[in-house]
C-alpha cells in the first residue's frame, strides 16, 4: 500500500473496523503493539525512511517533533495520576528543554491555543475530572506541544459525544488552517472525512481500494466497495432499510486470494479471484485499485 | 493540596483502629481463657504451698470471672500497664519494648531488600518479556513460593556457616553469644556506628546477612511478580502509548508515567507481604535464635504466659493495622481518583 | 495474606459466565501449557506416593536402628538416615499421605465452612452480612501464621489441631470471596430469569448462583493448597502440630535442625525439597483450571477496567500472597 501526504494537505485514511487503518498509523511512528512489527516497505518523512531508524532515532527525532498522533478515547490515552499540565510541561522540559517556568508559560498558550477556557486551572486537573471533549483538546495540546509536521488523528471524535465531536472537528480544520501542517485523518466516519479531508484513501482489508479527491470519491465512485461505503451510510430523510455491504470483512491472517473484496463484490468477475488488482489512476488525482471499476465497463459496452 | 483532608482521613483511620483492636484482644482473652488448666500451675510448678499459689492467682487476677479478668486488663492498660510476663518477671511492655527493635531491625532490612530487588527485576521482566531476565523473575517467584521458610533458613546456614564458614551461626544478632550492645536506638547497626564501633558493625550486619536474605527472598516472590504483571498491564495502556508517541525517552515513560500507575498495586501487594512477613519472621527468629517478639510470642505460647500473649497480639495488631494505615494514605496520595 | 482480597474485587467486576468445564477442554488446554502439565505430573506423584507409599517402601518409617544412625546418603539409604536410624527416603514418601490428608481435609474444611458463610451474607446481607464481614476484618488484622499458632496452641498437638488451625486462617478468604461473587452474581440476568420462571429462595440459591460463583472458588483452593503445606509444616516443624516422631515433613525438618550442628543435612533438606516440590506442584497446577479457560487469565482479556489498573494483574498474581 502506498500514501502520500503532502505538506499542509489533509488526507483521509477510511475504512471498516479490522482493515488496518490504525496499524497503518501505528507502524508509522514505530508504535507496533507487540507481536506486531514492520516486515517490509518504508515510510519516508521528507525523503528519510522511518522504518530504515533505529528506535533511539524515532524516539529522538520524529515522534512528537516530526509527527505525533491524537488517539481516541482521549480519557484513556492521558495518563490517570498525572496532571495535564504536568503532562504537557513534561514534554515541552524534555523535549524543547524549556526550563520549568517557560514550559509553564508555554503550556497555558498552548491550551489556550485550543480554546480552553480557564487554562491554569485546568492544567491543574487530573484526566477523570476532564470532560471527554475537554481531554481531547488536553490530547491536541500535547500532540501540538513540539509543532509536528505531520498529526495524525486516530478516530479523533470515536467516543464522544455529538455536539463535542463538532468542536472538535471545527478546531482540527482551523488548526490545520493556522499552523500548516499536514495531518492524516482515520476513521470509519465517511461523513467525518468529508468535513476536513481534503483527499481519501478507502482501505479495505489493509490495501488501497481507491484513492483520490473527496469531492471526486463522493460524486463518483470507481471503486465497487467505495460505492457501497457511501451506499450504506445513515442519511436524513433516508427510506427503508440502510444498505449494507455483504459478508464479513476479510481475515486478515488468511486473506482471499486476487482481489480481497471479491467475495464480497457484486461487480466481481473471474480474474478478480485470481489477480490482485493494481492501484492504477482512473482520473486526474484518483486511484482505483479494480478489475471492474464502477461505471467503467458499462461504459466501455455502451461506445463498442 | 488536600494535605489537610488527607491528615483528617488518616486521623479518622487511626480511631478505627482502636475497636479492632479490642475485639482482637477479646478473641485472645477467649482463646487463652477456654484452654484448660491454669498457667499459673504450670509455671510455678509443684513445689510451692497453696496459699502461695493462690496469692499468685489473685495478683494475676486468675481467680475472678473471664469478664472481669478482661475489664481489669483495659483498666491496667488504659494506664499503659500490659501486666507482668510470668516466665520473665518483667513487665510485658519492657519486654516487648526490649524485643521489638530486634524484629523491627530484621524485618526493615528482608523488606528493603525484597522491594528494591524485586521492583527492578519485575520491572525488567515486564519490558523484556520472554528474555533471560524474565526466567530470573519467574524462577525467583516460584520458588519463593514453594520453599517453606524455615527450610530456606536451615539450608543457608548450612551453607554459609557450617560448610563455608562466612557468616555466624544462628546465635542472635551479634553474630556471637559473648558480644553485647547496649541499645540506643535499639537499631545495632545504627547504634554501632554510632558509637563508632565499625568492628561491631560488621558483626552485626554478618549476623543480619542470612535472616533477612531467608526473610527477604520468600518476600520478593511475590511483589516481583506482582511488579511484572502490573507492569505488563500499564505499558500496554494507551496513555503510554500516547506519552512514546511524543517522543519521551522510553526511561521517562516507564519510570515517571508507568511505574507511578503501577505503584498503586505494588504498594498493596507489599503491605500484604509485610504482613506477612510479620508472620513467617516468627519461624525466621526461632531458626536463627534472633531475640525478638516473633520468639518472645512462641515461649510465651508454649508457657501460656497470658499477658505476654496479649502484649504481642496487641503490639502485632496494632503494627498490622498501621501499615494499612499507611497503605491506604498513599494510595489516596497517589492516586487522584480515590476519594476520602 | 490476602489471596481473598485479591481475588474478590477481579471476579466481582463481572460474574463468570455460566460454563461446564469440559473434560476435552481441559486436555486441550493442558496440552498449550507445560507448567500446568508439569504440576498435574508432581500432584499425580504426590498421591500415587500418599496411596502407595507404605507398600512400596523398602523400610519402616518407624524403625528405629541405632546403629545405623544419621547415616549420609548411600545405595543403601539414598536420602540417608536420621538420628534414630529410620530411613529417610521411606519417611519422605510415607508422609505424603499425612500430609496430603491434613491439606486437603484443612481446604476443604475451609472451602465448605467459607462458602456457606460468605453465601449467606452476599445472598441475605443486610445485619447478617454486616456481621460477618466486620469479624473478618478483625480476624484478618492478625498475620496468619500467628492466628495459625494461637489456634494450634490452644487446641494442643495433633493432626485434628493442624487441620483445625489451617483451615481456621482461610475460612476468612472464602467467606470474602464468596460475599463479592455472590452480591454481583445475584443482580445477574440470570438470577433474575431463574426468580421470573418461579424458583424458591434456596433453590436460586444452591442450585442457580452458587454454581456459578465456583470456578474462583476453586482457584482458590488450589492456591491454598500449595499454602496449607507450608502452614502445616510450619506448625509441625514449632512444635505445634503434628510432633516427633511422626513421618511429616515439618517434623523431619525439626529433627534435623536438632542434629543441625552434626552437619547432618540430610536429615532436613529432603522433606524440606519434598515440600518445596508439593507447593511447586500444586502451584502449577492453578495456572490453568478447567471451565472457560483458567479463571486466572481470562479477566486479563474479557474484562477491562480502563481507568483504573485493572484487578486482571492483581489476579494473575494470586497464586503468591498467602
Amino acid at each position: 500500500m502506498s500514501l502520500e501526504i503532502e505538506p499542509g494537505e489533509v488526507l483521509g485514511l477510511v475504512g471498516e473496523t479490522g482493515s488496518g487503518k490504525s496499524v497503518t498509523a501505528y507502524s508509522i511512528i514505530g508504535l507496533l503493539k507487540q507481536p506486531g512489527r514492520v516486515v517490509g516497505g518504508e515510510v519516508r518523512l521528507q525523503g528519510r525512511d522511518l522504518v530504515a531508524l533505529a528506535e533511539s532515532e524515532l524516539e529522538e527525532e520524529i515522534r512528537g517533533k516530526e509527527i505525533s498522533m491524537i488517539f481516541q478515547n482521549p480519557r484513556e490515552a492521558l495518563n490517570p495520576v498525572i496532571t495535564v499540565g504536568r503532562q504537557l510541561t513534561q514534554v515541552l522540559e524534555i523535549r524543547r528543554g524549556m526550563s520549568k517556568r517557560e514550559a509553564r508559560q508555554e503550556a497555558v498558550k498552548i491550551v489556550k491555543s485550543v480554546h480552553i477556557s480557564d487554562p491554569e486551572s485546568r492544567l491543574g486537573s487530573y484526566p477523570h475530572q476532564l470532560s471527554g471533549g475537554m481531554a481531547q483538546r488536553i490530547m491536541i495540546s500535547l500532540a501540538l506541544s513540539c509543532e509536528p509536521r505531520l498529526l495524525i488523528a486516530d478516530e479523533p471524535t470515536t467516543g464522544l459525544d455529538v455536539t463535542t465531536q463538532y468542536q472538535i472537528v471545527q478546531l482540527l480544520r482551523e488548526l490545520r488552517q493556522r499552523t500548516g501542517m499536514a495531518m492524516l485523518l482515520i476513521t470509519h466516519d465517511l461523513a467525518l472525512a468529508a468535513q476536513i479531508c481534503d483527499r481519501v484513501a478507502v482501505l479495505y482489508a489493509g490495501r488501497i481500494a481507491e484513492v483520490g479527491r473527496i469531492e471526486h470519491l463522493f460524486q463518483s465512485p470507481r471503486h465497487p466497495y467505495t460505492k457501497a461505503l457511501l451506499a450504506s451510510r445513515p442519511r436524513l430523510g433516508l427510506k427503508g432499510d440502510i444498505v449494507t455491504i455483504a459478508g464479513n470483512v476479510a481475515n486478515l491472517m488468511d486473506p482471499p486470494g486476487g482481489c480481497r473484496f471479491h467475495p464480497r463484490c457484486p461487480n466481481a468477475v473471474s480474474v478478480c479471484s485470481r489477480e490482485q488488482p493494481a492501484l492504477e489512476p482512473m482520473e486526474p488525482g484518483q486511484r482505483v485499485a479494480c478489475h471492474n471499476p464502477v461505471g467503467v465497463r458499462q461504459q466501455v459496452a455502451a461506445s463498442g | 493540596m488536600g494535605s489537610t483532608r488527607l491528615l483528617l482521613y488518616a486521623a479518622r483511620r487511626l480511631l478505627f483502629i482502636v475497636p479492632v483492636m479490642l475485639v482482637a484482644l477479646f478473641l485472645v482473652f477467649a482463646l487463652t481463657r477456654i484452654v484448660p488448666g491454669n498457667p499459673i500451675d504450670r509455671v510455678a510448678g509443684p513445689y510451692i504451698s497453696t496459699e502461695r499459689r493462690a496469692e499468685l492467682k489473685h495478683l494475676a487476677y486468675l481467680d475472678r470471672p473471664f469478664y472481669e479478668q478482661f475489664a481489669l486488663y483495659l483498666r491496667d492498660l488504659s494506664h499503659g500497664d500490659m501486666g507482668t510476663s510470668y516466665t520473665t518477671a518483667q513487665d510485658v511492655s519492657k519486654d516487648l519494648r526490649q524485643r521489638f527493635p530486634a524484629t523491627f531491625e530484621l524485618v526493615t532490612y528482608a523488606m528493603l531488600f525484597a522491594v528494591l530487588a524485586a521492583i527492578p527485576l519485575g520491572i525488567a521482566a515486564a519490558i523484556k518479556k520472554d528474555s533471560w531476565i524474565d526466567s530470573v523473575a519467574r524462577a525467583v517467584s516460584v520458588l519463593g513460593v514453594s520453599m517453606p521458610i524455615f527450610w530456606l533458613g536451615l539450608m543457608l546456614l548450612y551453607v554459609f556457616f557450617y560448610y563455608l564458614d562466612w557468616l555466624p551461626g544462628p546465635v542472635g544478632r551479634t553474630g556471637s553469644a559473648t558480644v553485647f550492645v547496649k541499645p540506643i536506638t535499639g537499631f545495632f547497626t545504627v547504634d554501632s556506628l554510632l558509637t563508632g564501633n565499625f568492628d561491631l558493625f560488621g558483626q552485626v550486619v554478618k549476623a543480619l546477612a542470612l535472616p533477612c536474605f531467608t526473610l527477604g527472598f520468600v518476600a520478593m516472590a511475590p511483589i516481583a511478580r506482582m511488579t511484572r504483571a502490573v507492569m505488563v498491564e500499564v505499558l500496554q495502556s494507551d496513555y503510554i502509548r500516547t506519552a512514546r508517541s511524543l517522543g519521551l525517552p522510553f526511561r521517562v515513560v516507564v519510570l515517571r508515567h508507568a511505574l507511578k500507575n503501577a505503584m498503586i498495586p505494588i504498594l498493596t501487594i507489599i503491605a500484604a507481604v509485610y504482613g506477612y512477613a510479620l508472620g513467617g519472621e516468627v519461624l525466621v527468629e526461632i531458626i536463627f535464635s534472633w531475640p525478638g517478639m516473633g520468639q518472645y510470642s512462641y515461649n510465651a505460647l508454649l508457657s501460656s504466659d497470658f499477658p505476654a500473649i496479649q502484649g504481642f497480639v496487641l503490639l502485632v495488631t496494632f503494627l498490622y493495622l498501621v501499615i494499612y494505615l499507611c497503605l491506604d494514605i498513599a494510595n489516596a496520595a497517589l492516586d487522584p481518583r480515590v476519594q476520602y | 495474606m490476602a489471596i481473598e482480597e485479591i481475588v474478590a474485587p477481579g471476579s466481582s467486576i463481572a460474574a463468570p459466565p455460566p460454563v461446564v468445564g469440559r473434560f476435552s477442554d481441559f486436555v486441550y488446554q493442558l496440552r498449550g501449557n507445560p507448567a500446568t502439565f508439569a504440576g498435574l505430573f508432581i500432584v499425580a506423584l504426590i498421591f500415587l506416593s500418599a496411596l502407595l507409599g507404605p507398600v512400596l517402601a523398602r523400610y519402616d518409617p518407624y524403625g528405629v536402628n541405632l546403629g545405623d544412625a544419621a547415616v549420609p546418603p548411600s545405595f543403601a539409604h539414598p536420602f540417608g538416615t536420621d538420628q534414630y536410624g529410620e530411613d529417610v527416603l521411606t519417611r519422605v514418601v510415607v508422609a505424603a499421605r499425612l500430609d496430603l490428608i491434613m491439606v486437603l481435609s484443612a481446604v476443604v474444611l475451609s472451602t465448605v465452612i467459607g462458602v456457606t458463610i460468605g453465601a449467606l451474607a452476599g445472598f441475605f446481607g443486610h445485619f447478617f452480612d454486616e456481621g460477618v464481614m466486620r469479624s473478618q476484618d478483625v480476624l484478618q488484622a492478625f498475620p496468619r501464621f500467628v492466628f495459625a499458632m494461637a489456634v494450634a496452641w490452644a487446641l494442643g498437638p495433633g493432626v485434628i489441631t493442624v487441620i483445625v488451625a489451617t483451615a481456621a486462617i482461610n475460612i476468612p478468604g472464602y467467606a470474602r470471596l464468596m460475599r463479592g461473587l455472590m452480591l454481583s452474581v445475584k443482580e445477574s440476568q440470570f438470577a433474575l430469569a431463574a426468580v421470573a420462571v418461579g424458583n424458591s429462595r434456596w433453590r436460586l440459591l444452591w442450585r442457580h448462583l452458587l454454581p456459578n460463583c465456583l470456578t474462583p472458588v476453586i482457584v482458590l483452593s488450589t492456591l491454598q493448597c500449595g499454602f496449607t503445606i507450608l502452614e502445616a509444616a510450619g506448625l509441625s516443624f514449632i512444635g505445634l502440630g503434628v510432633r516427633v516422631p511422626t513421618a511429616e515433613w515439618g517434623v523431619m525438618i525439626s529433627m534435623g535442625l536438632q542434629d543441625f550442628l552434626q552437619g547432618h543435612w540430610w536429615i532436613y533438606t529432603f522433606p524440606g525439597l519434598a515440600i518445596a516440590v508439593a507447593v511447586l506442584g500444586f502451584n502449577c497446577r492453578t495456572s490453568s483450571i478447567p471451565s472457560g479457560g483458567g479463571y486466572r487469565q481470562c479477566p486479563c482479556s474479557r474484562f477491562r477496567i480502563s481507568a483504573r489498573v485493572s484487578f486482571s494483574a492483581v489476579a494473575s498474581c494470586v497464586s503468591w500472597t498467602a
